[in-house]
């Protein structure tokens, strides 16, 4: 084998290994991730792509003009392979360089696919002169397929000429120039009109990437005048005597397939809409002046205020420029919408801000729309910056600590729709310098001390502004809600201490212990926790100037200073009310209304019957039940209690007999509350037992509900004394 | 022709083998270069830069839920008829054998039970609002009332959780999950989902930690319920003697460690913990600083009700919530129970009034105050209706109404919806006339509101992709300004 067989035998290989590797990578070109090195060659495309343009060419002329076996086949073969070998590369090196650089997408994937379709025939080349035995003998076959190659190289090689030299790379220079270079140029002012200053920006920004000279969708071209007037397929888009279908597709919901610019396009703003509307609505003239319309005309002050793009921000589908690193935990910048130019920043936790956070934002403050900054601890300084930000539709600077001068500047901005100023000092005269002639749509300054009057003042000014200023409430008078006890027990075994709490600020709590009810003047402020010795009912009341005072909260404490050294219930209670049996009764702790949390004793159609006993013999003055009345649930209160003392536990005295007043039909049925029956022994004599009975009414009255079913009767605690 | 030719066309299978492996090792030279290619896409990835689909409108929700089903014949669907027709069989015209609880639907009558309360109609719209609901009815010109809700589930687990998942059995992730999933959170120190809970004196409902359950999405996405009391999210607070300095050392070595095992295992519930870590450190800091009630101005704690001071209240809530949202959380989820009112309706439900009413308006009114409406979506609402028909005896001012999911009202404020009145019930108020809303088309419409379209927002799991809607829902376009 000579060096030049061998040479060759190598590129037939290269081939199957290039070739399958190109199309890999152009199938999931989306996926790859660039080593260095392969930037690099990308970089060679622009070199190497003439040398398979002039060897497919003359291929081309070869197949076309001279006819089989006038070169030797091995020849002939080595030149297929060649050119098959630098066209792969060269369709390789071209993807790598189109993941580096941005173009234009169309025309990128015409190019990208023309060039693999390039290197694919070439190496077919090979195979068809080699192996395809027609192709040696029929002359019409190799003219076509020599056409075919000379198309195909010389329509998708021009696309990559469109790619760096620009779309017109090879037509005819014109000597006129384009309407997208006379705006760009000129500057405007309110003398333009209102389509030159407003109307024609918006469509060459946001439509005539499909409705202009390079894509021309439903026929219709929004570029210039004259196109304009002449609709597209479905007619008339200014049409006035029906609704015009810019109007109509503009205002569609995103989500309709009709709606305009489609879903996934840089979207019209609010008052881009608003101007296109408006300018249709008014005729559509495209002579008329800015300065003809009335000052205070939204069209005037919109399309006034227009600008045009400055810089057209390149939207490569989801994927707009990274702005992760202007995010920290206290600040979040993020596009409107993925795919959206548009930037919107929030600030959160004031005691975290950091000026220089927002000093970075001023490399994207061409996008930012939206600026939140509530709250933040801002100066002057501050606004300096944010007044840069240019495009800002949107500002709440609610409760930021700025005073009213440093906000004289806002109105450089020229786009601010929405300001908010909650809680920042303004008077009426800077209020209404500050919107005057300004684009401020809505205005939020509650708790400015600006009252409604004034509000009026500003709004009569400015009609087309729209002034939040929230509820006034200063004035109104509001009931302070109640204190409360903070103490969990109700038992005073020697001494107990009382806090009362409020949680409303500058509040004064004033308490008695008399069981009469507090009043503002006399009875004692409560300053420190209240140490209570005896039974005591604590009552407090809280009151604020300029509120009606509370209600009373009235707490009972028992004293208890007697505990039985045993306890045996003689009526056992309803099994599923039976808590921990009797010592229930005497655990110092208070059920609450919930009657099943295992704090209470129940007892169904039947009394209360217990003994207690004391290792020694006790005398005891006081016996006190604390019982449940819920008639919903029907819960009745106690009918009586008697006390029996006995030394030895067989026989009996009566030492207390207590009837207790029940509840009668005029009783609210919703009756639920907790309440004390004491049985006083009018002489305390020493016993060793004590019976205990609490009667039961059995059944219930005819007025209740359930009547003639069984009552209930509940018990919590007993306290002796 | 000859032979030379014919000896060409002898290819060969060494050959062509020989020359495919070539081929293959193109191709695998290709895989070098995209080296993701073959892990295929997480579900993160997938709607790492797509979301929202579009601006959106809202960019947060606060979602009041009136646990246990207001009464909408008592609130806002006003229906003369039924008051005339007081006592009344509910006509079988009007009922049409539709399916009734276990609790009614053996009762020998179903008399039609008018409302107690006295309505009026407020605002532009002229909506109708009864007189347990003054302050509701005061920001009538806000609401955009939807009287033609309806439901599938007729008890409360299952409408519930039908409501907060799009499922009624239990275990799919809920709203919040979702929307924390898609969109994440906005302030980096707080959970994009919180819940916070209440309770009114009327008959409750269970709540339960299912309803802000994260379902088969990471556990990052679960709901955080802050609590009443001292420490309004539990387990945030460290013991005093451990320091800021000593945590963050002791947290990096948690995490490597869990890194460790996460490279070894794969678990994704590694990372959620490490992320979960983060965040309660994050939130150690922020917690405290916006829970804080205390520096609220005296007029705030006017317009909520003094009671917003007390912890663990609906007002509380209402105004933490306020709190929550303008610091950046994405979805703030309440719970109030207590309306299950199937026995003496009138009282407890004036209760339930007095616990939401001037606090639910007082929210509205105050993100609007501050320029927050706009962006932020406020929903008041339960989970079904009730009965036009009384349960158990019916008196002259006493009655109580079953569970009714044909149709109830809720309603909305701010963040893109319409002010209005959509919907229209029958005079019974027993089944819809127009525009009903099944409960997919609204949760179709909440996710259309903060920007995502429902049907391309899926989460594959065991095998299935599932969204929120399930497999229906349509966005109300009507109720979208």
């Amino acid at each position: 084998m000579t060096k030049s067989n061998k040479l060759f035998a190598f590129l037939g290989n290269a081939l199957w290994v290039l070739n399958p590797f190109l199309v890999f990578i152009v199938l999931f070109k989306e996926k790859l991730t660039l080593h260095i090195g392969m930037v690099w060659m990308g970089k060679f495309h622009p070199l190497f792509l003439h040398f398979p343009i002039v060897l497919s060419i003359c291929i081309g002329l070869y197949l076309v003009f001279i006819s089989a076996g006038k070169l030797a086949k091995v020849i002939e073969q080595q030149v297929l392979l060649t050119n098959a070998f630098i066209s792969v590369l060269v369709a390789i090196t071209g993807l790598f360089l189109s993941k580096e650089n941005t173009y234009a997408e169309d025309v990128l994937t015409q190019h990208q696919w023309g060039g693999v379709a390039i290197a694919l025939f070439s190496w077919a080349l090979v195979f068809i002169n080699n192996y395809f035995v027609k192709f040696q003998t029929n002359k019409i076959l190799r003219i076509e397929i020599g056409i075919f190659l000379l198309v195909l190289v010389i329509v998708f090689t021009h696309k990559g000429a469109q790619l760096t030299h620009g779309e017109d790379a090879l037509s005819f220079p014109k000597n006129t120039i384009s309407a997208i270079d006379t705006v760009a140029k000129k500057v405007l002012d309110s003398t333009a009109s209102i389509y030159e200053k407003a109307v024609q920006p918006i469509l060459l920004d946001k439509c005539v990437g499909c409705h202009g000279p390079n894509k021309v969708k439903g026929n219709l071209l929004l570029d210039n005048k004259e196109h304009i007037l002449k609709g597209g397929k479905h007619g008339s888009v200014l049409d006035l005597s029906g609704t015009s279908s810019i109007i109509e597709r503009i205002h569609l919901p995103l989500a309709e397939e009709k709606h305009m610019p489609p879903d996934g396009k840089p979207q019209l703003t609010p008052s881009e809409i608003k101007i296109l509307n408006d300018w249709i609505s008014a005729g559509g003239d495209f002579n008329k002046k800015i300065l003809e319309l009335e000052k205070t005309d939204s069209l005037y002050l919109l399309a006034n205020s227009y600008q045009a793009p400055v810089e057209k921000i390149k939207n490569k589908g989801n994927a707009g420029p990274d702005i992760s690193e202007y995010n920290t935990n206290y600040c979040n910048v993020q596009y409107v919408y993925p795919g959206s130019s548009l930037i919107e920043v929030n600030f959160f936790q004031g005691s975290f801000y950091d000026r220089e956070q927002l000093k970075k934002l001023d490399k994207i403050k061409e996008q930012i729309v939206s600026l939140n900054l509530q709250t933040m601890p801002l100066q002057q300084e501050d606004m300096a910056i944010i007044t840069g930000f240019k495009q800002l539709e949107k500002l709440n600077l609610n409760y930021t600590g700025l005073n009213s001068t440093s906000l004289t500047s806002i109105k450089t901005l020229s786009k601010l729709q929405s300001l908010s100023i909650a809680g920042i000092e303004a008077s009426v005269s800077e209020l209404s310098n500050l919107v005057k002639g300004s684009s401020i749509k809505i205005l939020h300054i509650w708790n400015t001390k600006i009252k409604q009057d004034q509000v009026q003042l500003i709004q009569s000014q400015n009609k087309n502004l729209v002034v939040t200023v929230g509820d006034n409430l200063e004035n109104e008078i509001i009931k302070i809600i109640n204190p409360s006890i903070e103490q969990d027990s109700s038992i005073i075994p020697t001494h107990l201490d009382i806090p009362i709490k409020h949680v409303v600020k500058g509040t004064i709590v004033r308490y008695t212990l008399d069981g009469t009810d507090p009043d503002s003047l006399t009875s004692p402020i409560y300053k420190k926790p209240i140490r209570l010795y005896n039974n005591t009912v604590v009552k407090t009341k809280a009151f604020k100037p300029g509120w009606i005072s509370s209600d009373i909260v009235q707490r009972n404490f028992y004293k208890s200073t007697i505990h039985p050294d045993s306890m045996v219930l003689l009526q056992l209670p309803d099994p599923k009310y039976r808590a921990t049996g009797p010592k229930t009764l005497f655990d110092y702790e208070l059920g609450d209304k919930n009657f099943g949390n295992a704090k209470w004793l129940g007892y169904k159609d039947a009394n209360m019957e217990m003994v207690i006993g004391f290792k020694k013999p006790t005398a005891i003055k006081e016996i006190y039940f604390n019982a449940l009345v819920n008639l919903g649930s029907y819960i009745f209160p106690i009918v009586s209690i008697d006390v029996m003392g006995s030394m030895d536990g067989k026989n009996y005295t009566l030492v207390s007999k207590n009837n207790y007043p029940g509840v009668t039909d005029a009783t609210p049925k919703t009756l639920n509350e907790t309440k004390g029956f004491s049985c006083a022994i009018s002489k305390p004599t020493p016993y060793k037992f004590y019976k205990l009975v609490a009667t039961n009414l059995k059944k219930l009255p005819n007025w209740h509900p359930g009547k003639g079913t069984p009552a209930w009767i509940f018990i919590d605690e007993i306290f002796l004394n | 022709m000859n032979e030379f030719l014919e000896h060409g066309l002898n290819q060969n299978r060494r050959k062509f083998l020989s020359k495919m492996s070539l081929g293959i090792g193109g191709l695998a030279l290709g895989s070098l270069v995209a080296p993701g290619l073959f892990q295929g896409k997480t579900e993160d990835e997938l709607f790492a830069n797509v979301l929202p689909h579009f601006a959106p409108k809202a960019k947060r929700v606060i979602y009041l839920f009136q646990n246990g089903a207001p009464s909408q014949l008592d609130l806002f669907d006003y229906k003369p008829k039924l008051q005339s027709m007081h006592g009344e069989d509910l006509p079988a015209s009007i009922r049409m054998g539709q399916r009734l609880t276990g609790m009614t639907a053996n009762q020998a009558k179903f008399p039609l039970a008018g409302t107690k309360f006295n309505f009026s109609q407020h605002g532009q719209h002229g909506a109708w609002f009864s007189e347990t609901i003054p302050h509701i009815a005061s920001i009538a010109d806000d609401l955009c009332i939807v009287k033609s809700m309806y439901t599938e589930a007729i008890n409360h687990d299952p409408a519930l959780t039908f409501f907060q998942t799009g499922a009624q059995v239990g275990n799919r992730p809920s709203m919040g999950s979702w929307i924390s999933y898609g969109l994440g959170s906005e302030n980096k120190n707080l959970p994009a989902f919180c819940v916070l809970l209440s309770k009114g004196k009327g008959n409750g409902q269970g709540v339960y930690s299912k309803l802000w359950n994260n379902g088969f999405l990471d556990s990052i996405h679960q709901g955080v319920q802050f609590t009443s009391g001292e420490e309004p999210v539990k387990y945030l607070t460290d013991p005093s003697f451990i320091q800021r300095d000593d945590k963050r050392a002791m947290l990096d070595e948690i995490a490597s460690l869990n890194e460790a095992s996460y490279k070894e295992i794969g678990d994704p519930e590694i990372v959620a913990k490490i992320q979960q870590y983060e965040l309660s450190y994050r939130m150690q800091m922020a917690v405290p600083e916006i829970t804080s009630l205390q520096n609220e101005p005296e007029s705030i704690v006017k317009m909520y009700g003094p009671d917003c001071l007390v912890p663990g209240t609906y007002a509380a809530n209402c105004l933490l919530a306020r709190k929550l949202s303008e610091n950046g959380v994405r979805f703030v989820q309440l719970y109030h129970q207590g309306w299950d009112a199937h026995d003496n309706l009138p009282s407890q439900l004036e209760g339930q009034c007095k616990d939401v009413d001037q606090a639910s308006a007082a929210l509205v009114k105050d993100l609007k105050q501050r320029g927050l409406l706009d962006e932020t979506l406020v929903i008041w609402g339960g989970e079904f209706g009730r009965t036009n028909y009384c349960q158990g005896a019916l008196a002259k001012d006493n009655y109580g109404r079953d569970h009714h999911p044909r149709c109830f009202t809720i309603w909305m404020a701010g963040g893109g919806v319409k002010p209005g009145v959509h919907g229209e019930t029958d005079e019974f108020g027993y089944n819809i006339n127009t525009l009903p809303v099944h409960v997919h088309d609204f949760h179709a419409t909440v996710m259309h509101l903060m920007g995502v379209q429902h049907e391309d927002f899926t989460f594959k799991h065991l095998g299935r992709r599932y969204r929120l809607t399930d497999v229906a829902g349509n966005v109300i376009n009507e109720i979208i300004s």
